[in-house]
């Protein structure tokens, strides 16, 4: 075992450069990192801070009285992905909605703690664009509910590349829920109480 | 996924002063060839490796106030990078098996024609999960527990995946393999 040892280590020591590059690389992609976030933060605050304009806007005034309780909207719904579009382009071809698909299982990611992984049944037809589509239809701090949908090729698309299907296989869709996913429970589809997470 | 404090073998706190960046760095020029070294072998090319190096240092820079408290940092840092390369160069796998299913190719490794196979292609001939441990086991020399905690694994698969490998790699590099009992 010894000489498997030596081999092994040889080949690493092969494979270890000299030195390090200058630090100065980590820290680029980690200011590169703040700066994303920041811009994303700024965007959720703009969009809470459009929100409450708008709600302000339209609140009735101190002497009347609401016609129902005032409830506020949790921050996190700004990040929902909301309804899927009805058509898309990829790159020169059009895909239209057909409808939605059943979620057949969803799965923490296992290297994003705000992810998921969704599977849902492959199509039928050949086509190598991307057919499938999920959604986060809303989430809050206790649920996410997610839904998966099918696209098809609109008619009289210049589609002329075919693929064979890998094996039949579930689509695996990763998803980025854009906050932590924790304990939450994941209902899927866009009415009932299908709880496939947590 | 992230090692929790377990896989950096916590033993006890260290003293807190100075920079932090300044900190990481040094522990930065210290580490990251051997890690380097260590990704490429279990499988990534060089520039997946250097990204998912510095990946784990940026990591490790936005951590550093909980990790420095670790008697192993490079332990936290490597254990990231290993499980992120690892997940990685899996569904890599599952791609290339895809599409070799598609193209109606192998793309196995020929075995060895009398004369033993070079490290490298006798590691492709094993999964990347069994290359980390076949890496971490017998080149750093980590025992059997902390290569568990570093992959977040069962010591028990850590030991049948290294049987595995070691049962894989012994006759492609022609060397005699010795089963040590306790594995």
């Amino acid at each position: 075992m010894s000489e498997l040892r030596e081999l092994l280590t040889e080949y690493v020591d092969e494979q270890t450069p000299g030195q390090a590059p200058p630090f100065t690389q980590v820290e680029h992609a980690v200011r590169r990192k703040r700066r994303t976030r920041s811009l994303a933060a700024t965007a959720v605050v703009a969009l809470v801070v459009g929100g409450v304009a708008v709600a302000s806007f339209n609140l009735p005034r101190a002497e009347e009285e609401p016609a129902t309780p005032a409830t506020s909207a949790p921050v996190l719904g700004v990040l929902d992905d909301g309804p899927p579009p009805a058509r898309f382009k990829y790159g020169t071809t059009l895909l239209i909605l057909t409808g939605e698909i059943p979620v057949v299982s969803v799965t923490a990611d296992p290297l994003h703690s705000d992810g998921l992984i969704v599977e849902a049944a492959r199509d039928d037809s050949e086509t190598c664009l991307p057919h499938t589509m999920v959604r986060i239809l809303a989430q809050d701090a206790k649920t996410v509910r997610i839904a998966a949908y099918r696209y098809a090729v609109a008619p009289d698309q210049p589609e002329t590349q075919q693929c064979l299907k890998p094996g039949g296989q579930d689509l695996r869709i990763p998803l980025d829920l854009r906050w932590q996913l924790g304990n939450r429970k994941v209902l899927a589809g866009t009415t009932g109480n299908r709880s496939v997470l947590n | 996924m992230e090692p929790d404090g377990g896989a950096a073998r916590v033993r006890g706190v260290r003293h807190i002063d100075g920079d932090p960046a300044a900190e990481v760095a040094a522990l930065y020029a210290r580490t990251w060839p051997r890690l380097i070294g260590v990704l490429v072998s279990i499988g990534g090319s060089r520039a997946d490796a250097e990204e998912v190096a510095q990946d784990a240092y940026v990591k490790l820079l936005g951590r550093w106030d909980r990790i420095r408290r670790y008697d192993d940092p490079e332990a936290w840092v490597r254990a990231v990078a290993v499980r992120t390369l690892v997940s990685r160069l899996r569904r890599q796998q599952v791609a290339a098996r895809a599409s070799a299913k598609l193209l109606g190719r192998t793309g196995e490794v020929r075995g060895p024609d009398g004369d033993a196979l070079d490290v490298s292609a006798a590691l492709a001939r094993i999964t990347p999960a069994q290359r980390a441990v076949v890496v971490l086991h017998h080149v750093m020399d980590l025992p059997i527990e902390q290569v568990a905690d570093e992959l977040g694994l069962p010591p028990g698969t850590v030991k049948s995946r290294l049987a595995r490998a070691r049962q894989a790699l012994a006759p492609l590099l022609a060397v005699q393999e010795e089963v040590p009992h306790h594995v």
